[in-house]
């Protein structure tokens, strides 16, 4: 199959207007007659409500509304799982940040005076911030049910046996960090009810299809009188997967019946929104002499903070993940995700792999290193190949494509040439390594779950196709790959092709931009939309034109029928006359696994993006500071849609990776959140960017569009061990706990 | 973040009018350290006066020997100007290693001194440089060496109705050697950790006959290392030298830094710092 636009590197149509500040995020609307509104979060990580009283607010100028528990007309509830997180707290808060009440002012300095006026009562109850402590039957409750959210075991293998024929186990215990998202645009948006009674939300979001649900359930609408719009947004990464927002939104635009702006501000945005899970991960793994992995036995303690949210789905994806890339038959794995007064986690770009990769990168290294083997050979051995069974035991039935993945890492020139790299510090008391990992990440939402697509493709009037795709573009660049992809299967130049995405009053639900799974899914559904379409047009043309169907051919720029040639406006003008219309719908049903992993819910995932990184460090062994000099990622992607795109995945997914090697950290410390902006919560500036080159390795999926999967998670998880162990390399220190700070780095030098 | 009344006064008498009128008064320069801390309700001036009128307060002037920089100069301006590049580059130095381009472009050498942070990256160059600030008032001037405007984190000695002109300092002989090391967390946008400048005046016969150390980020002001100075006096620069002074730096931290949380780490990587401004500095030593 010859390929017009798939794998080019087409310009995003967005860019110019994200570059020059045109392009508008839903935070950044106003309305005339706009109110403010703002909400009062607990200033304590645990404690009852004795009273709420808010005269002193509602008497104060300026103020149109404040609202509490009392007034939220249906569940005061939500969550994408379980709904365990109240829109406003009634009787109990559980972290600092939990929301009280919510108030509308005409003047954003008029709500943020009146928010201080609200008085709430508390008492306040023991708080529990280790998630160790909260599973002990001692422990103050946070949850009426018990503070462990998901218990589950798997095994399969003779995994005893397995340990007793190992030559080698290595058994370590591993703590990873609270990271947050950090996105440029903070959650916040706009919402106003209409003269037709429909809510419209303006919100940067990753579901639109889902929250309209969230807010209809917890307001006591109707779906249907519930619209959200999500586009543009600026950047997700899994933070606004889950109701940030909008319901708060929805419910002063309800109850003043004005639109309403509500915007978090930095601060509040570090203290409430979803932080990726730190988890405890103790592994023990043994492998033969010559490196055959044959035993693991992993146990998972997961801090989910104050609400359930993802965290039990995040839990099972570390689970299925906790093996990396390799194969493994023998596998005990426990995961308890807790509940704790901590603030909440959730989904965030990885869900659950960057945590156990980590740890298993880790464990190879040492391995290779007790086994006196290559880092990359031991890999190559275990790397998962189709037909291989997963950590779980089911089996992987779609493309793989670790070993090809670390083959292309292993010819890279950072690692072949890694010694004379390493040869010369740039200081004498610098030190330099290169490290090496690999991941792989379950592209969509796993067994059972409904994973679809759904788009549909028009031609328009003007001759233009418009494609409306419900997964949100959050910055990912999906969209233009959505229009290359129409284009492809249309025939017509990519220019042509309009995309609408994230609004579910335009746009068919097509699951959420979450989970890696945009492009594979909504691909799908737009090849099939498009699909008939280009039938249509042929027919239509060849009725009216009176030639062969076979005849008709849609071109770049023209459409030829026998032998005439027309524009895609004379196209439109013919087919579109007397309110006819050349529309189509497509969908996509993601192929399942064949069998459940037992006793865990919703696993296994069928398809896999795989990533390797290789990175070169310089290590100052007097500060402990360390700082990456150069970057190889490899990614197979299966088909390449946008290779600029890809790229744009690949760099920043290294970068958000090397933050959470080395700095980013939510610092919570007896449920306060410490790390209030980017003064001390640190991510990597474009002057720590080290030069990171992309090698892309296309192990098509036959069930993808065009043969791709999904990249946008695994892009950013094997460069933290890469990072981590190439200070190994370089010091001999081993990083179990993240981020490796300058502290930890150091006092790993002094052997403390 | 509260209402302030905003006044942008075209001359300089007006300004010292306003200030000896109002104590609630604040100067506004280029904001980056003022608005963060109002935004944070640490500081809720009555009026800000806004100093962007007064474009004689932004300028590099070398007059008999000493170089003038106006209080309202952008660290930028400093970092670029070809006087300072050239007689003074540790202040060029440290001026570059500010936040970033947007904050050199707004941030002003007299809102660094005036805010008195012990992370301040101009303060410890411009102590080595025995720089002097020009502090005026409706009633007149003084004028005061740049360490005794620091009285603890974010207090300064500035009275009532003061503000800093200018800062000038003779220039360095031309054989002083200097440099200035930061160690943050990143590479931008990153408050020290610790900070280091050091000036050396050697002789024809390579003795050090003056050697300025100043420390950032170890104390409550950033404050010269006497001790490890005396270390370097009437002394060549070989190895052994240089390794007392090092011990005698790491020593004054390791007291200064006391029992504070930050002292495990500090007292250890100041040794980093410490070294790599005399790779700078010596360059012909080479390894340790
Ligand atoms: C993102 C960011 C990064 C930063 N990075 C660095 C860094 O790397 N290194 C560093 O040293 N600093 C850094 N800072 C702090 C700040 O930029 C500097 O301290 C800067 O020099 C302050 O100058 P300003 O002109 O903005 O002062 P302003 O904020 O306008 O004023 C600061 C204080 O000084 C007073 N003041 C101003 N001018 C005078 C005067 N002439 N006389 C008397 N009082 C006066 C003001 O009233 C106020 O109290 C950073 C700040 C931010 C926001």
């Amino acid at each position: 199959m010859s390929l017009r636009w798939i794998g080019k590197p087409i310009p995003r149509q967005d860019a110019w207007t994200k570059v020059t500040g045109e392009a508008r995020y839903m935070s950044d609307l106003s309305m005339p007659n706009m109110l403010w509104g703002r909400v009062l979060r607990s200033p304590h990580p645990h404690a009852l409500i004795k009273s709420i009283d808010i005269a002193e607010a509602v008497a104060c100028s300026g103020v149109v509304a404040v609202l509490t528990h009392r007034d939220v007309p249906g569940l005061n509830a939500y969550g994408i799982v379980v709904q365990d997180q109240p829109v406003l707290c009634g009787d109990k808060v559980r972290f600092v940040g939990d929301a009280v009440a919510v108030l509308a002012a005409e003047s954003k300095e008029a709500a943020d005076h009146a928010l201080g006026l609200i008085k709430v009562e508390y008492e306040l109850l023991p708080g529990v911030f280790d998630p160790e402590v909260a599973m002990q039957q001692s422990s103050p409750t946070i949850h009426a049910k018990g503070n462990v959210l998901r218990h589950s075991k798997v095994h399969h293998g003779d995994v005893e046996g397995a340990f007793a024929d190992s030559a080698v186990v290595v058994e370590r215990e591993y703590r990873t960090s609270r990271p947050i998202s950090a996105f440029l645009e903070t959650e916040g948006g706009m919402a106003m009810l209409g003269a037709d009674g429909v809510l419209t939300v303006y919100c940067g979001a990753q579901y639109p299809d889902r929250d309209v649900i969230q807010i209809a359930r917890a307001l006591g609408l109707e779906r249907d009188k519930v619209r959200m719009v999500s586009t543009l947004v600026g950047g997700g990464f899994g933070g606004k997967d889950e109701i940030t927002v909008q319901i708060h939104l929805a419910l002063l635009a309800l109850n003043t019946k004005r639109p309403i702006k509500l915007v978090l501000s930095r601060e509040e945005s570090m203290v409430t929104g979803w932080k990726k899970h730190p988890m405890i991960v103790r592994m023990k793994t043994g492998a033969t002499s010559d490196g055959t992995l044959l035993a693991h036995e992993v146990s998972i303690i997961s801090d989910t903070g104050a609400y359930a949210s993802l965290g039990g789905t995040i839990l099972h994806s570390a689970m299925e993940h906790c093996s990396g890339p390799y194969r493994v038959p023998n596998v005990r794995v426990e995961g308890h995700c807790v509940y704790t007064n901590n603030s909440i986690s959730g989904a965030m770009r990885g869900f659950g792999v960057n945590q156990v990769t980590f740890a298993m990168e880790t464990q190879m290294d040492i391995l290779a290193e007790e086994l006196g083997l290559d880092r990359l050979d031991i890999r190559i051995k275990n790397g998962l190949k189709d037909g291989d069974k997963g950590a779980l035991g089911s089996p992987l039935v779609t493309a793989m494509g670790p070993v090809q993945t670390l083959q292309a890492a292993g010819q890279t020139e950072l690692w072949s040439q890694r010694e004379t790299y390493k040869a010369e510090p740039s200081r004498p008391w610098k030190k330099r390594g290169v490290g090496l990992a690999a991941a792989i990440k379950g592209c969509g939402l796993g067994f059972r779950m409904p994973d679809f697509g759904a788009a549909s493709v028009e031609l328009l009037p003007s001759g233009f196709f418009r494609v409306r795709v419900g997964c949100p573009e959050i910055g990912q660049g999906n969209t233009i790959a959505f229009a290359q992809m129409a284009a492809e299967v249309l025939g017509c130049s990519v220019d042509q092709v309009e995309v609408v995405t994230g609004d579910t009053g335009e746009t068919p639900d097509s699951g959420t931009s979450t989970a890696s799974r945009s492009i594979y899914v909504a691909g799908n559904a737009i090849i099939d939309a498009a699909t008939k379409v280009v039938e249509l047009v042929e027919q239509g043309i060849s009725a009216r034109l009176v030639v062969d169907v076979e005849e008709v051919e849609l071109g770049e720029a023209e459409v030829r029928a026998g032998g005439t040639a027309l524009s895609y406006l004379d196209v439109a003008a013919l087919l579109l006359q007397n309110g006819q219309t050349c529309c189509a719908a497509g969908r996509f049903d993601a192929p399942k696994a064949t069998e459940e992993v037992p006793s865990v819910y919703g696993l296994p995932h069928l398809v896999f993006g795989t990533n390797a990184h290789v990175a070169l460090v310089e290590v100052d062994t007097l500060t402990g500071q360390v700082e990456v000099l150069q970057v190889s990622a490899v990614s197979d992607a299966g088909r390449v849609i946008n290779l600029q795109g890809l790229e744009g995945q690949s760099e920043g997914g290294t970068v958000m990776g090397m933050g959470y090697a080395l700095t980013e950290d939510i610092i919570i410390d007896q449920g306060m959140v410490r790390t209030l902006n980017f003064n001390n919560y640190i991510i990597p500036t474009a002057m720590d960017t080290p030069p990171i080159s992309t090698t892309v390795v296309e192990v098509v999926e036959k069930t993808g569009p065009f043969g791709a999967k999904g990249v946008g998670e695994v892009v950013c998880i094997s460069i933290t061990p890469a990072i981590t162990n190439a200070i190994y390399d370089a010091i001999k220190v081993r990083v179990t706990e993240l981020p490796a700070t300058i502290e930890r780095v150091l006092a790993g030098l002094q052997g403390v | 973040m509260n209402r302030s009344n905003f006044v942008s006064p075209r001359a300089m008498f007006e300004v010292l009018e306003i200030l000896a009128a109002d104590p609630d008064a604040k100067l506004l320069a280029g904001g980056t350290d003022l608005i963060v801390q109002m935004r944070e309700g640490r500081v809720s001036p009555r009026t800000l006066v806004d100093l962007s009128r007064l474009s004689e307060l932004s300028c590099i002037k070398l007059r008999h020997d000493t170089l003038h920089i106006g209080c309202m100069t952008t660290f930028n301006q400093v970092a670029r100007n070809p006087l300072v590049v050239r007689h003074a580059p540790v202040l060029a130095q440290a001026a570059r290693q500010v936040g970033s381009v947007q904050i050199r472009n707004q941030g002003t050498i007299g809102g660094n001194l005036a805010n008195a942070s012990p992370a301040a990256d101009s303060i410890p160059p411009l102590i080595t440089l025995g720089a002097k600030a020009e502090v005026v008032s409706k009633d007149g001037s003084r004028s005061l060496a740049v360490e005794d405007l620091l009285a603890g984190v974010g207090v300064n000695t500035l009275l009532p109705g003061e503000m800093i002109a200018e800062v000038s300092f003779s220039l360095p002989a031309p054989l002083a050697r200097s440099a200035f090391v930061k160690l943050g967390r990143r590479k931008a946008m990153a408050i020290a950790r610790i900070s280091m400048a050091g000036l050396l005046v050697l002789s024809a016969d390579g003795l050090v006959t003056e050697a300025r150390l100043a420390l950032g980020a170890v104390g409550a002001t950033v404050f010269r290392a006497l001790e490890a100075e005396a270390t370097l006096l009437h002394k060549p620069l070989d190895r052994s030298v240089v390794a007392a002074c090092l011990r005698a730096v790491q020593d004054t931290v390791a007291q200064k830094l006391g029992r504070r949380a930050s002292a495990t780490y500090k007292r250890e990587a100041i040794r980093g710092v410490a070294e790599e401004l005399f790779f700078q500095l010596v360059p012909e030593l080479g390894a340790p």
